[in-house]
This record gives structure tokens, sequence and C-alpha cells, in this order.
């Protein structure tokens, strides 16, 4: 009877993919973390491979250094930055969170899910760790808004 | 390579990222750097060019950056391409990008310090 249903379970591989991601709207908190950290990390991986296109106009000199300035130099680049050093804070403290976690630094390990699958993050502080990192890139997100304010204003 | 192992490569590459990414990001705020608009004048740019020290930070926030976004991208990928092959084809579509940019941002940094 375990064989049977080893081999049916090897037969159906997940297949939900990113739809697997938004899969219920019972998710806990932790899990919209991932989700998020998910986005914002393609996010930022799409503006790297863009940033570093760019700012190789730098070894072509001043002129070319100034005519891909001049292109980039207008609000919704601005506002571009803003959302990317955003997510750059929230992805970097989530990764800090989860790295931690993971390794059972500060805390306990996270455990096989065994029936009545308790919520592991619920206890030992994990959630109030959570919490905090929120907090801290929120805190880190106010002088980089205070900046694009000297700008705008 | 083990799937174990890439993973591990990955949280390494994320603690450097913090550290660097921290020095780098430092230069555009006016608290505690030049801030936003001078730090992109050309001027600016130009003497970070000529300091060795700058040279080191992008030379490692090149290489850990570019190789935790393409890990991180293959394994976002690797969610829904569940065929091996698909995976293999993914997985060297996606190296040779990562060769091409990495590359580009070499050759930026070597021109730029010499």
């Amino acid at each position: 009877m375990f064989a049977k249903r080893e081999r049916k379970y090897k037969s159906t591989p997940n297949r939900l993919g990113v739809k697997g991601w938004y899969g219920s709207l019972k998710y806990n908190m932790e899990k919209y973390l991932y989700l998020l950290h998910r986005i914002t990390g393609v996010g930022l991986a799409a503006f790297v491979i863009l940033h570093v296109i760019l700012m190789s106009s730098r070894m072509f000199g001043e002129e070319a250094y100034h005519q891909i300035h001049g292109l980039l130099m207008n609000p919704y680049t601005d506002i571009g930055m803003v959302i990317v050093t955003a997510a750059l804070l929230f992805h970097g403290f989530n990764g800090i969170r989860l790295l931690l976690h993971e390794y059972g630094i500060l805390f306990v390990r996270p455990k096989r899910p065994v029936y009545p699958y308790r919520v592991s993050v619920k206890s030992s502080g994990v959630r109030l760790f959570t919490i905090l990192m929120i907090i801290l890139a929120v805190l880190f997100f106010i002088p980089v808004l205070y900046e694009y304010i000297i700008i705008w204003w | 390579m083990k799937e174990s192992y890439i993973r591990l490569i990955q949280y390494l590459l994320a603690a450097v990222i913090v550290v660097a990414i921290a020095f780098h990001l430092q230069l555009f705020s006016s608290l505690i750097g030049p801030g936003y608009i001078k730090a992109q004048t050309w001027e600016e740019v130009a003497s970070r060019m000529d300091n060795p020290f700058y040279d080191g930070v992008y030379a490692v926030l090149l290489f850990t950056v570019l190789t935790h976004a393409f890990i991180g991208v293959r394994n976002v990928l690797f969610e829904f391409i569940t065929s091996r092959v698909g995976r293999v084809v993914t997985s060297w579509t996606l190296f040779i990008i990562y060769v091409i940019i990495l590359l580009l941002g070499i050759a930026e940094i070597v021109a730029s310090a010499s």
C-alpha cells in the first residue's frame, strides 16, 4: 500500500509553479513574506542587470556617462529608485531573518511538519523577531525617503 | 553540483552582500556620505574610479550580487520548470547571461581602474 502511495506521489510532481505562491488566503505572515521575498528578488535581479549595463558607460568616459545619466534624470527614475531601495531593504532584512531562522541562530531550527501541524514560528519569539526585522527595514527606509524628499523639494 | 551546496553558496553570498552593499549605499545618503545628487556627478564618479578601495568593493559587489541573483532566479524558475531537460536548458541559458554581464562589469572595473 505504501509503495503504491509512493509511486503515486512520485508521478505527481508539484506543477503549481508560481501560481502555488498565491495558493491560499489562509497563509500566515511568514508565507506572505516568502512571497514578497521572491517577487522583490526577481525585481532586484532585473535591476542589477540593467544597472551593470547602464553603469558600464563609465568606461567610455565623461561624455558617454553624461549621455546615459541625462536619460535617467527624470521623476520616473527617482520613483523607480525609491521602489528599488524599498525592495532591497525588505529583501535584505527578510533574508537576514531567513538565514538566522534556517540555521537555528537565536531560535530553534524549523522542524518537519508533523500532525497536528503546530506552527513553529509562533513560538520562541520568532514572530517577534520577524516584526522587529520589518520595523528595522522601515527605519532604514526613512533616510532613503529623506534623500528623495530633498531632491523633489 | 549538489543543490545543497548551491544553497549554501547562496547564503554565504547573501552575508557578504549585506556588508558590501552598505558601503555602496552610504554614498547616496547625505547624512553619512556625499548624497544622492553629488554621488552621481562625474567628479565623484571619477574620484571613486581612482580609488582602489571602491574598485575592490565594486568587484566584490559585482561577483556576489550577480551570482546571488542568478542562483535566485534559477531557484524561482525551477519551481515551474519541472522537466530535467528544461532545467538543464534554463541553467545553461542563465549561466551564459551571467557570464556576459559579469564580463561587462569586470571590463568596466578594469577600464576605470587603469
